[in-house]
């Protein structure tokens, strides 16, 4: 009360006040007529007239801003504000009015008698005001540029019948009279006809405002006929013989009068708006789930089995999830799982009858013959499957208990909430495919790290200028290079692991041990490569081998021992000839015989290196990268770099190939693993 | 890529159509293995119509050498196109795998 009392009591109280100086004015010229001549100072009719309208305009200002504050346009609530005012009114009114009948036989009965009067304008001009901007509310609920304007020019219309009040003091000329209301009649009729707020209203409250708005019918029949005819006894004050109220008197009728009509006629398309608002909550929902990333799939199983229920109006429904093995009910509703299981398979059968794939409908189902028993249970059903151009989530099947209760509007809603599952359905799938892999790829990286470290930094040594450069296709590749001296000898080693990823980094590990091993044994070349061989062999999986080139050079006489294990060959390049020599000696690729292999599997190259000759080793990726017409590199092309290159370091050497290679590709990266290495002599 | 069987009296000969990557290797694999165990060991890899064999392709085929020689059996290669041969000689599968030029040279093998 206190809260009501600070919110409007500074709204109400210059209305409240003129009224009050209205009032005491009519019982002060009572009193003046009653004892004539004996009162000095007679208070003169516009006076009075006024304060009317000074009463008038402040009414019409607080309920422009009370009902601005209190509406909530499209809610039934700003109706039952307008019936709870008029209604408090009409009970004021009665209460009044029972009171000066109790006081009419005495002296106080002008006091009581004009009160009452008082009451009846003060409550009449209240109620009809407010329901103006309740139905400016509902009628401004999608506002336009003309809808304002036209409010702005029913606005004028009224303070114009306001100032009707001082009609009696001048000569109107009956063509502004009927200009005026051929005016207001025609923004009325604009405005009444504006009722789009029923269009948002379901079955239920539309029913409601029906209801809510007869009453209010009701409530301004009274007002006008009942409450006003008190004044009309009354020849000092009419309001009906006035102008003031009667624009708004006119508009509150019509618009009341078309209000109900529309809804009443708006009513059977209710259940297809409703349709609309399950359908955007269904979708707002799911659309939530999409974006929340730790929602489980059951949520969304859970909102497609609940809105579709709720749309459909269905008796039982249940969705299920096959796949080639097993089925299972993944939601149920009325209905036991081991029915839904007993019933699923047999409209799956006449499922594959149908023209679309995806929905199913039966209207009546005594007409499929083996569902003729279930008639009792099952009348009629809708069948979706949930599923995306890739996937599928299981079937949704809504059925009822009686024959043909489908609406075709259903079948288009159904297939969308169905269709925007299972995109959340696959998102959800691919949120964590994509988790997965991010995990897949951490590895992966643990891994290229780990061989990073494996593979050792090539340096030039007293003998020799080195450089080798290495490039794998993908995070982690299969080709590794190693070098390693002693007293007497410059080892080089050079391999290829068939596969790549992870597997080629832990076998490339396993190879670098075997090799830390095998090097300081001073074994013969055929010999380390057998036994190389057997080492492999015991951890290699059986469709996997090595490629490998084995070169050992004896540091002061330059001479260079050659063993191939299914290693792509190896280019020297004579200083002394001004040759490219290829060498490429019989050999067995590592893993591949996983014997003993016999000296008779591997022939030695010998070969006598001097100052500023080259070697180049290099894996497969080189001589097979491919141009644009796919023909591949070759021994030939390579063989002409290296003797056009010839006087280069090694390292210029190593990017000049690599220029070309790209000329030749022309791309910036290689589909294979390429690894190059080039040595000079000093 | 495509693989074909054909049954003869004593030999099966399995045809090695397009090219042969690691995808299509291990249906390779697992015709290879449903021959053997089917107890079909005597088996003849047609290659003249394969254009391209990659190291997946060849450790599919490689695995099986030891296990048929093993289990008694014969495994030979004929009418390897030149880049392919070459391909088999870099890597020495030549000197333990049976190869020869043509089909009727493959049948006459079997025959003997």
């Amino acid at each position: 009360m206190r809260r009501f009392f600070r919110k409007y009591f500074f709204q109400l109280l210059p209305s409240f006040t003129s009224w009050l100086i209205l009032f005491s004015i009519e019982l002060y010229q009572i009193v003046y007529d009653l004892n004539r001549g004996e009162i000095l100072f007679p208070i003169p009719n516009p006076v009075k007239d006024f304060f009317h309208f000074l009463f008038l305009v402040f009414i019409f200002q607080a309920g422009k801003n009370i009902v601005k504050k209190e509406a909530k346009p499209t809610s039934l609530e700003i109706i039952w504000l307008v019936v709870g005012i008029g209604g408090t009114g009409i009970i004021i009114n009665a209460l009044s009015n029972w009171i000066r009948n109790v006081y009419m036989a005495n002296y106080s009965s002008i006091f009581w008698y004009n009160l009452d009067k008082y009451i009846g304008i003060l409550t009449n001009a209240y109620f009809f005001i407010t329901l103006t901007f309740v139905y400016r509310q509902l009628i401004l609920f999608r506002s336009t540029k003309t809808k304002q304007n036209a409010w702005f020019l029913l606005d004028v219309l009224i303070y114009l019948g306001f100032l009707g009040l001082f009609e009696k003091y001048f000569t109107l000329y009956v063509i502004f009279i009927i200009a005026y209301w051929v005016f207001a009649f025609c923004i009325i009729i604009y405005l009444s006809i504006h009722t789009e707020w029923v269009a948002y209203l379901n079955f239920k409250e539309k029913l409601m405002g029906i209801f809510f708005m007869s009453i209010v019918l009701i409530i301004q029949l009274s007002y006008l006929f009942l409450i006003n005819a008190k004044y009309t006894t009354d020849n000092k004050f009419n309001v009906l013989e006035n102008l003031d109220l009667e624009v708004i008197y006119l508009f509150c009728l019509l618009y009341t009068f078309f209000c109900i009509l529309v809804l009443a006629f708006n009513l059977p398309t209710s259940s297809l708006y409703e349709l609309r608002q399950v359908e955007r909550n269904a979708l707002n929902e799911i659309n939530k789930v999409i974006l929340k990333s730790k929602a489980d799939s059951s949520e969304v199983y859970n909102i497609l089995m609940n809105y579709g229920m709720r749309s459909a109006k269905g008796d039982f429904g249940w969705i299920i999830f096959s796949d080639n093995e097993s089925s299972r009910i993944i939601q149920a509703i009325n209905c036991d799982d081991h029915v839904a299981m007993d019933i699923h398979p047999i409209i799956n059968k006449y499922w594959s009858y149908q023209v679309d794939k995806k929905n199913f409908f039966v209207g009546d189902t005594a007409r499929l013959s083996l569902l003729k028993n279930k008639s009792h249970f099952i009348g009629s059903f809708f069948a979706t499957k949930i599923c995306t151009q890739d996937n599928e989530y299981g079937d949704l099947v809504l059925g009822w208990k009686h024959k043909n209760v489908f609406e075709l509007e259903l079948y288009s809603f159904l297939s969308i909430i169905t269709e925007q599952a299972a995109i959340a359905l696959e998102n959800k799938e691919l949120f964590k495919k994509s988790i997965t892999l991010e995990r897949y790829q951490e590895q992966l990286k643990i891994a290229k790290d780990f061989q990073d470290r494996v593979l050792p930094k090539i340096q030039s040594t007293e003998y020799f200028d080195l450089h080798a450069v290495n490039q794998e296709a993908d995070e982690i590749g299969g080709d590794y290079l190693e070098t390693y001296q002693d007293n007497e000898f410059f080892h080089i080693f050079i391999a290829d692991v068939a596969g790549k990823g992870t597997t080629a980094a832990f076998y490339m590990a396993e190879l670098k041990g075997m090799l830390q091993i095998l090097f300081p044994l001073q074994l013969a070349p055929i010999a380390f490569i057998q036994k190389l061989n057997t080492a492999v062999s015991n951890c290699l999986s059986a469709n996997l081998f090595i490629t490998a080139n084995y070169l050992r050079i004896h540091k002061s006489s330059l001479k260079c021992q050659f063993v191939r294990a299914g290693h792509t060959p190896l280019l020297h390049y004579s200083q002394k000839d001004k040759l490219v020599y290829q060498y490429q000696p019989k050999g067995i690729g590592l893993g591949i015989l996983r014997k003993e292999l016999s000296d008779k599997n591997f022939d030695v190259q010998e070969l006598q290196l001097q100052k500023n000759d080259l070697l180049l080793l290099f894996t497969d990726g080189i001589i097979e990268a491919r141009n644009p017409n796919n023909e591949e590199l070759g021994m030939d092309i390579l063989k002409d770099w290296l003797a056009s290159f010839n006087n280069l370091s090694s390292l210029d050497i190593n990017y000049c190939i690599l220029e070309q290679m790209m000329a030749f590709t022309n791309e910036k990266k290689f589909d294979d693993d390429y690894t190059l290495f080039t040595l000079k002599v000093k | 890529m495509k693989v074909e069987l054909l049954d003869s009296e004593n030999f099966t000969t399995v045809f090695l159509i397009g090219e042969i990557d690691a995808y299509s290797s291990i249906n390779i694999q697992q015709t290879l293995q449903n021959l053997l165990d089917n107890g079909k060991k005597n088996i003849h890899i047609n290659c003249e119509q394969l254009e391209y064999i990659s190291s997946a392709g060849l450790g599919a085929l490689m695995s099986f050498v030891e296990e048929i020689e093993n289990s008694n059996g014969t495994m030979v290669f004929s009418g390897l196109k030149p880049k392919v041969f070459n391909v088999f000689q870099l890597l020495g599968l030549d000197q333990i795998m049976k190869i020869v030029d043509n089909q009727t040279e493959a049948i006459t093998f079997f025959q003997n």
